[in-house]
């Protein structure tokens, strides 16, 4: 079977904790066998490169924070760098850092445990992937932008869309995580108003949840 | 340009020579001090290189940069007359006096140490000699040299630097430089340096459990005390401690000794880099507006060179690092390091 893979399954593998989705994807990888893990160059050549980016802003911003406490986060340079989301686990990782009982091992113990994820990931890109599918360029932006208009998302909208265009030339199913809104109701619904898309993209692939398997 | 003068052969090394006794310069600038056309600088040039009398800094298709092998700045910076007098000759100073007070001339070492507290404990003119951080901590602009400081004119300390200089003579006679050095580091803004020599330096000493835990710890808390000004050198030293976490966590033991070696292997490569960096950050300051052309040409050749050595050896370990199964490494298990990593998981859906 072709399992077409959201960024977020990677995630999940590579964080390695006890969550469902995370003891799920790591399951799902070690019974691989001969399936084959489809990822779309929209994730490993932008999107992912860009989480991991962010990340490492996180945890430099944490950093600049473990030596100089009263520095307001607004006036760290990379701080800007940072969506909405990102701000919010960022919070989080100060929340942590204040109640952890010896600061400084908390961030050394932070920076392990993130370069052992970044680790997890690389290797999950060089050695686990079989293919790299739809180039960026060739994103079909008519199938993208209606996927938008439910997603609300661009890079929920990037990822879907390539993995839709790629079903049309080999059969797969989509593997994500909890994405509520990734559903067959919503896909049918975007094409029933859109029959030029229905019947340009008539194999609509089945999406799997990570904690449904 | 036409010589305007015959001048011999041997009137246009000496002038040549004459020209690059204060620092480096280009063929184009020698040859307009002198009065010569680029061709015949150039042949001098080539000549006394080979003799080993001159030293190509910078070999650019665009610019040639030389100096004397008989100029005592670090990478002969372009630093002005005065910074260079003043500060080689605190050092004879500094050496003369110890050699009166003890009958020996200390390690260069021991001298730059002495001379940058002796500065920093200082009034008046002193004061005015740059300190800059480099491999070993703070030094001065220049290296010590007994040769050629015999030409210098010890600088003219006052009764109160003499009294503190014996003091100083007296602590460290008979100590080795590194109590001089962990003297040095101890003080604000040195803890890069106090991290990689009260554990890196002796953690790598050789490989054991209680070593390696020791130098992965000292490692993440380098990554706090990294200087954030030094931005060139930065993505480096990142992508070597991210190699250095997988390496030195690897369940196998025979596997963990060897990425224990090659993480002491390219460390002393990126601490040469990193402390290269701050070299030149803090040398800027004390270069003049008209010779900062010139400064950063020898600042980016050398850096460059570095960095670009270094990147190739970081980037194969780092491809050999993303290839090993994450099932051959440790990780860790305890709550708060789950905790860390569930924040992962939540900021995983979010593009």
């Amino acid at each position: 079977m072709n399992w077409f893979l959201d960024m977020c399954i990677i995630i999940f593998y590579a964080s390695n904790t006890k969550d469902i989705k995370s003891v799920k994807s790591i399951e799902f990888v070690k019974n691989k066998k001969d399936n084959r893990f489809l990822v779309c160059f929209y994730i490993t050549k932008e999107n992912m490169p860009k989480w991991i980016k962010r990340q490492n802003v996180i945890l430099k911003i944490v950093g600049i924070k473990v030596l100089n406490p009263s520095i307001e986060l607004e006036k760290i340079e990379e701080y800007q760098e940072l969506f909405p989301q990102d701000i919010i686990i960022l919070k989080k990782r100060l929340a942590q850092y204040s109640s952890s009982e010896n600061k400084q091992e908390y961030y050394q113990k932070l920076r392990k445990n993130h370069n052992l994820l970044i680790q997890r990931i690389n290797y999950f890109l060089s050695k686990l992937i079989d293919k790299e599918v739809v180039p960026i360029k060739e994103i079909k932006f008519e199938l993208k932008s209606a996927l938008f208009t439910f997603l609300e998302n661009h890079s929920d909208a990037m990822t879907l869309a390539s993995g839709i265009q790629y079903a049309q030339e080999e059969e797969l199913k989509i593997l994500t995580g909890d994405k509520h809104d990734w559903n067959k109701n919503n896909l049918e619904w975007t094409f029933s108003s859109r029959p030029d898309l229905a019947k340009k993209f008539a194999k609509i692939p089945e999406i799997v949840c990570i904690q449904n398997i | 340009m036409v010589d305007k003068v015959k001048k011999t052969p041997d009137e246009i090394r000496a002038e040549i020579l004459n020209q690059l006794k204060n620092g480096p310069k280009t063929i184009a600038e020698i040859g307009e001090a002198i009065n010569s056309n680029w061709l015949t600088i150039e042949k001098f040039l080539k000549e006394l290189k080979e003799e080993g009398i001159v030293f190509e800094v910078v070999s650019s298709p665009k610019m040639k940069i030389y100096r004397s092998t008989e100029d005592l700045a670090y990478y002969s910076l372009p630093f002005s007359d005065e910074i260079r007098n003043n500060s080689s000759s605190l050092l004879y100073a500094i050496a003369e006096k110890w050699k009166k007070e003890t009958g020996v001339i200390p390690s260069r070492t021991m001298l730059q140490k002495v001379a940058v507290e002796l500065i920093e404990q200082s009034e008046g003119k002193i004061k005015e000699i740059p300190i800059l951080r480099f491999h070993y901590g703070q030094t001065l602009a220049v290296r010590y040299d007994e040769s050629s400081s015999i030409h210098c004119k010890p600088f003219n300390l006052n009764e109160s630097q003499i009294t503190f200089l014996k003091s100083l003579i007296k602590k460290y006679h008979g100590k080795f430089c590194k109590d001089a050095k962990s003297a040095q580091y101890k003080k604000p803004g040195m803890e890069l340096y106090k991290e990689k020599e009260d554990n890196l330096v002796k953690g790598f000493s050789c490989f054991s459990q209680e070593n390696k835990e020791k130098i992965e710890k000292s490692l993440l808390k380098l990554s706090i005390f990294y200087p954030i000004e030094l931005k060139n050198s930065f993505p480096l030293f990142d992508k070597f401690i991210y190699c250095s976490t997988s390496l030195l966590n690897l369940k196998d033991p025979e596997a963990k000794k060897e990425g224990f070696s090659k993480i002491r292997e390219l460390f002393s490569l990126v601490w040469d880099a990193i402390t290269s960096e701050y070299f030149f950050y803090d040398a800027e300051k004390h270069i003049l507006p008209e010779k900062k052309e010139l400064f950063y040409l020898i600042r980016d050749s050398i850096l460059n060179l570095k960095f670009a050595s270094l990147n190739s050896l970081i980037s194969d370990l780092e491809s050999e690092v993303n290839s090993i199964n994450p099932d051959e490494i440790e990780s860790l298990s305890d709550k708060e390091s789950l905790e860390i990593r569930q924040l992962f998981v939540e900021g995983a859906g979010e593009g």
